[in-house]
């Protein structure tokens, strides 16, 4: 069932990629080459112009969705064998499911033979396994915007930055949800209840001063309630947090809208509000704008390689994500979940990570979160 | 005292202990920074008053000269001694392996371990102990190397 | 109702297909293997064998380790009635009836009596969890963390109370498990406990290496040290393994309440099987008419405490998969499997995933069905693994607890705790303390930590919330009289023997 809705999405996407005539439908000529665009002279070199500076060449691509014809790729590339990717929430959560989902998409276009997921509960278990495993060359850490918070608050004395950042490539809106048969039929009343006693409206989400908690900081700022007041119920990962929601012992959750989505379109949950700028697909629900709050949020995630990897594995990796980010599948699993594609990598990710860490701690830090 | 009896009371004594550990590394550790419904500090301060009120009762019901029967043996027949000398060598055997596995590997290490418990369990020849050992560990890191995917270090023997 | 019937149709029919078939036979043989070896259990081969699902499909895998468990049953029986040494702790009641039936040459009627009532209750239990779980998972929504606490401490009391030669040993051996089970950071606050400066101990321990070490390595340094000169004798099967007409009429009845007994406390969380067995034991030998046949091999005693633990297994099944609460050493690592496979076991898992638990119920039955054909015929063959000299026996079983124990993280810190707890082990088994206990306290101790501090958080602080639900105040009543029953038992009895006086 959820195969041939994913496979429908996947023609579905790549039909809109073709039709709509854009860089990927036609040939790219080098000067504008970019990993995974089409070109047309087989075996011409592209300077400088793939991921932190090197060569593309125009090669017949003999995998995946893009089998038997030529784009822009790297010309050594190896597909990678197997990757263990290092999650920092529990099943369900959203490190999880990014983790499930790019391993999908880089099986489905043959650059992964096989993957597993290892699970923590918290940030700092998360780094603290993924640095404490030494010469291993397939291994990534999921991270986000989660992880400063994270590593802070469970008095980690590891760094984001004691990594090799690889690629950061998707904002994931988060939604607010509250069962079924809940009172609250938009997020104004939730809100105004949260004003009155904030102590007594039970709102669970994710590890303390993350995304979600985040959100729901920003949100009752609006009415004038501080993020300390707050009755907040942490959960690592959607397994624990989906039944306490559901049968209504807490009052509303907040989480990415990808852990929500199957259980509202079921009928068991209801989503008051998603913060994205504008309504998505995947779950029904209107944004916070609507609703006439002028708030978005988007969570980032992105992939962390060991510290020790050495540079050719890391080039090899790098490149290899490089050229699946404008596959088939890869553009599909972003509709498929509802994820903005906002790609950075290599250098342009390791600089953008440095800044958006102290971003979110100075933010953590006026809401006293952390 | 009976030896029975004082070598079970020397064991209620370590749990004694165990429990006042976890009491003295509950009581010094901070509280945490962000503020908790229930501080992490409670149930650590419930499990180790628990194990200690247990523990007392325990060398309370010993002095009085209700002790245990070990597994495998019957209720108030005289208690068999240990024989220390196999238990040093299992365990040595095994110790051998902690330290031998991530130097030596695992097929060398694995044969070691092997070997030491047979003479433990007093084996009769030794020498076939040793080929059985070798043969073990092989055939154990082959499979599990080539059918389970499992990354077991080959150690000295990585020239192969 | 007829839902439940047509997806377990369904999953009978993925559960058939020739590749599950023969992960299915490899369980049942590997599990009746390490049943019939005494100190290997389920929870060890499993655990052994969890790096295949790196490489195998869950269905597969589940199915394998579905079919090591109930086959573990059925060869823990063979080892307790031709040796006289349980080979797992759900068989320590048939080793009473059953030896004493085998050196009085009825070994035959005895083994019959155990695989033919262990496949009456694992056939009949595993009917009950197909119509019983989806409904269980239903309501389990409405489980909530109050709940989970009252739950859990009824697991504790219970098996506390009941299992080992006292009370006050069993409750030392489960405070000690939750001791184990405070090591590492704390989970929502990151506080460290007990690791004394250690990294590696922040993760916590792993409930793996524990069940392997204490099993294991516990097992080989104890006997080592005490009965390494004693060996096996292994009694020798006269005739055929079949049953008299008389023999069949004394044992339906037994094999039926066994199963009665068995389920409801797989259920309720009562840490394994050592409780059923000795309930239903207990119970035959009350009904019993002929009474002076107990002691010397009355068949009810081995065709009760069968039936009994192997309903009781697929009964423990049930808070594994709606709760996600693994109540046995076996189910956490079962539970870890699930883990691999971004399965989450509890209320949501027959929404989520229900072709996979579908299929792995009905290769229950399955499973059932083939340890029954296979091991009648094979007893002689798994009599025969009893006479592998015992230095080598150890010798492998505790290179494969190591192996395990390395395998799971690549670290040495794991192995280093192996040690430890495999040296404890030796201990309880010298003092008489229960190892049961320590694991249930291990893996649900964090948890009922959590599940208190939650249901706090959303009552904001008030205590009240702990006894709110109507499942807690049962649970909590029903946790009184468990506490209680051994002194209101003492009590009935003396005042018996005073009137008997």
């Amino acid at each position: 069932m959820r195969k041939s809705i994913k496979i429908t999405v996947a023609v579905v996407a790549s039909a809109f990629l073709v039709l709509s005539g854009t860089q990927y439908a036609s040939a790219v000529p080098a000067a504008k080459a970019v990993a995974g665009t089409q070109c047309d002279k087989l075996n011409q070199v592209a300077k400088g112009k793939g991921i932190n500076g090197t060569d593309l060449t125009c090669l017949k691509i003999t995998t995946g969705t893009f089998k038997g014809i030529t784009y822009w790729t790297y010309k050594n590339i190896k597909p990678l064998d197997s990757i263990e990717f290092v999650s920092s929430s529990n099943i369900g959560g959203g490190y999880g499911l990014t983790a499930i989902a790019v391993g999908e998409a880089l099986k489905a276009e043959g650059l992964l033979k096989s993957y597993t997921v290892k699970y923590n509960s918290n940030a700092a278990l998360g780094l603290g396994y993924f640095s404490g495993q030494k010469n291993r060359k397939d291994m990534l850490l999921v991270t986000g915007f989660a992880m400063p918070a994270g590593l802070i608050n469970n008095k980690s004395t590891l760094s984001m930055l004691d990594t090799k950042p690889l690629i950061g490539f998707l904002r994931e809106a988060n939604a607010i949800v509250v069962p079924t048969n809940s009172k609250y039929k938009n997020i104004k009343e939730l809100l105004a209840d949260v004003k009155k006693s904030p102590k007594t409206v039970a709102l669970g989400g994710g590890n303390v001063g993350g995304a979600d908690h985040v959100t729901l900081a920003e949100l009752v700022k609006t009415v004038g309630v501080a993020a300390t007041d707050l009755n907040y119920v942490s959960y690592s990962g959607g397994g624990s947090l989906i039944p306490d929601i559901v049968s209504g012992r807490l009052a509303a959750a907040v989480s990415g809208t990808s852990e929500f989505d199957k259980y509202v379109e079921a009928g068991q949950l209801r989503a008051l509000a998603v913060t994205s700028p504008l309504p998505l697909k995947t779950i029904k629900g209107q944004t916070l704008i609507q609703q006439g709050i002028k708030m978005t949020f988007g969570n980032w995630r992105g992939l962390l390689a060991p510290q020790d990897l050495p540079a050719a594995d890391y080039l090899n990796m790098l490149q290899v994500l490089d050229f699946a980010h404008n596959t088939i599948s890869w553009q599909a699993m972003l509709v498929d979940n509802s994820w903005i594609d906002e790609y950075r990598g290599g250098k342009a990710f390791t600089s953008w990570i440095a800044k958006e860490v102290d971003a979110i701690i100075a933010n953590l830090k006026a809401f006293k979160l952390a | 005292m009976k030896n029975e009896v004082k070598s079970e009371f020397a064991f209620a004594s370590s749990l004694l202990l165990i429990s006042l550990l976890v009491l003295w590394d509950t009581n010094r550790a901070e509280d945490p920074a962000i503020t908790v419904s229930v501080s992490p500090k409670i149930f650590p301060y419930i499990v180790g008053c628990f194990l200690l009120l247990l523990s007392l009762a325990l060398m309370i019901q010993i002095l009085r000269g209700k002790i245990a029967t070990p597994e495998g043996e019957v209720e108030g027949a005289p208690i068999l001694r240990s024989d220390f000398r196999s238990f040093a060598m299992v365990i040595g055997s095994i110790i051998a392996f902690v330290l031998l596995v991530q130097r030596a590997g695992f097929v060398i290490s694995t044969a070691l371990t092997f070997f030491g418990i047979t003479l433990a369990f007093g084996v009769t020849s030794k020498l076939k102990s040793l080929g059985i050992a070798l043969a073990f560990s092989l055939i154990v890191y082959e499979s599990f190397t080539r059918f389970l995917n499992v990354d077991l270090p080959a150690g000295w023997l990585s020239f192969l | 109702m007829m839902n439940n019937f047509e997806s377990l149709l369904n999953g009978f029919a993925s559960a058939i297909t020739p590749v599950n078939i023969a992960f299915g036979l490899l369980g049942t043989l590997l599990g009746t293997l390490v049943g019939v070896l005494p100190g290997i259990g389920p929870a060890l081969a499993i655990a052994l064998l969890l790096p295949i699902t790196f490489t195998v499909s869950p269905a597969s895998a589940l199915i394998m380790f579905a079919a090591i468990y109930y086959g573990a049953m059925y060869g823990g029986s063979t080892t307790s009635i031709l040796l006289n040494t349980p080979g797992e702790s759900g068989s320590v009641m048939t080793a009473v009836e059953g030896n004493q039936m085998a050196r009085r040459g009825r070994a035959g009627a005895a083994l019959a009596t155990a695989a033919i009532g262990s496949f009456i209750a694992g056939t009949i239990a595993t009917l009950i969890l197909a119509l019983a779980a989806p409904s269980v998972a239903t309501l389990a929504i409405e489980i909530g963390s109050a709940d989970y606490v009252a739950l859990m401490l009824l697991a504790f009391t219970t098996v506390g109370s009941l299992l080992g030669s006292s009370q006050l040993r069993g409750f030392v051996a489960l405070t000690l498990g939750l001791v184990f089970g405070l090591i590492g950071a704390d989970l929502q606050t990151g506080l460290t406990r007990l690791t004394f400066g250690n990294g590696s101990a922040s993760d916590g321990l792993e409930t793996v290496t524990v069940i392997v070490a204490i099993f294991a390595i516990g097992e080989a340094l104890y006997i080592a040290s005490r009965f390494k000169n004693s060996g096996w004798s292994v009694i020798p099967i006269q005739g055929k393994a079949l049953m008299s007409k008389s023999d069949w009429r004394r044992s339906w009845k037994p094999w039926l309440r066994g199963t009665a007994i068995g389920f409801p406390l797989g259920v309720i969380p009562a840490g394994g099987s050592e409780i059923p067995t000795f309930m239903s034991y207990s119970l035959e030998k009350k009904l019993s008419k002929n009474k002076d046949e107990w002691g010397k091999g009355a068949i009810e005693g081995v065709a009760g405490p069968e039936a009994a633990n192997n309903s009781n297994a697929a009964g423990a099944l049930v808070p594994l998969l709606a709760l996600g609460l693994p109540t046995t050493a076996t189910a956490a690592v079962i539970l870890v499997a699930f883990q691999s496979y971004q399965i989450q076991a509890g209320p949501l898992l027959f929404t989520t995933n229900p072709e996979l638990i579908w299929a792995l119920i009905a290769s229950l039955f399955i499973g059932n069905t083939l340890l029954l054909i296979l091991n009648l015929p094979l007893v002689r063959v798994w009599v025969k693994l009893l006479k592998i000299p015992r230095p080598y026996l150890f010798a492998g079983i505790v290179c494969f607890a190591l192996l395990g124990a390395y395998a799971l993280n690549g670290n040495i810190f794991d192995l280093q705790v192996a040690v430890v707890i495999g040296v404890i082990g030796f201990l309880f088994r010298r003092f008489g303390l229960p190892i049961t206990p320590l694991i249930l306290g291990l893996i649900l101790g964090p948890n009922i930590e959590l599940q208190f501090r939650r249901t706090l958080q959303i009552s904001a602080g008030d205590y009240g919330a702990l006894f709110a639900t109507p499942l807690t105040k049962v649970l909590y009543l029903t946790m009184i009289i468990v506490l209680l029953a051994p002194a209101i038992y003492r009590l009935i009895t003396r005042s018996k023997l005073r009137v008997k006086k």
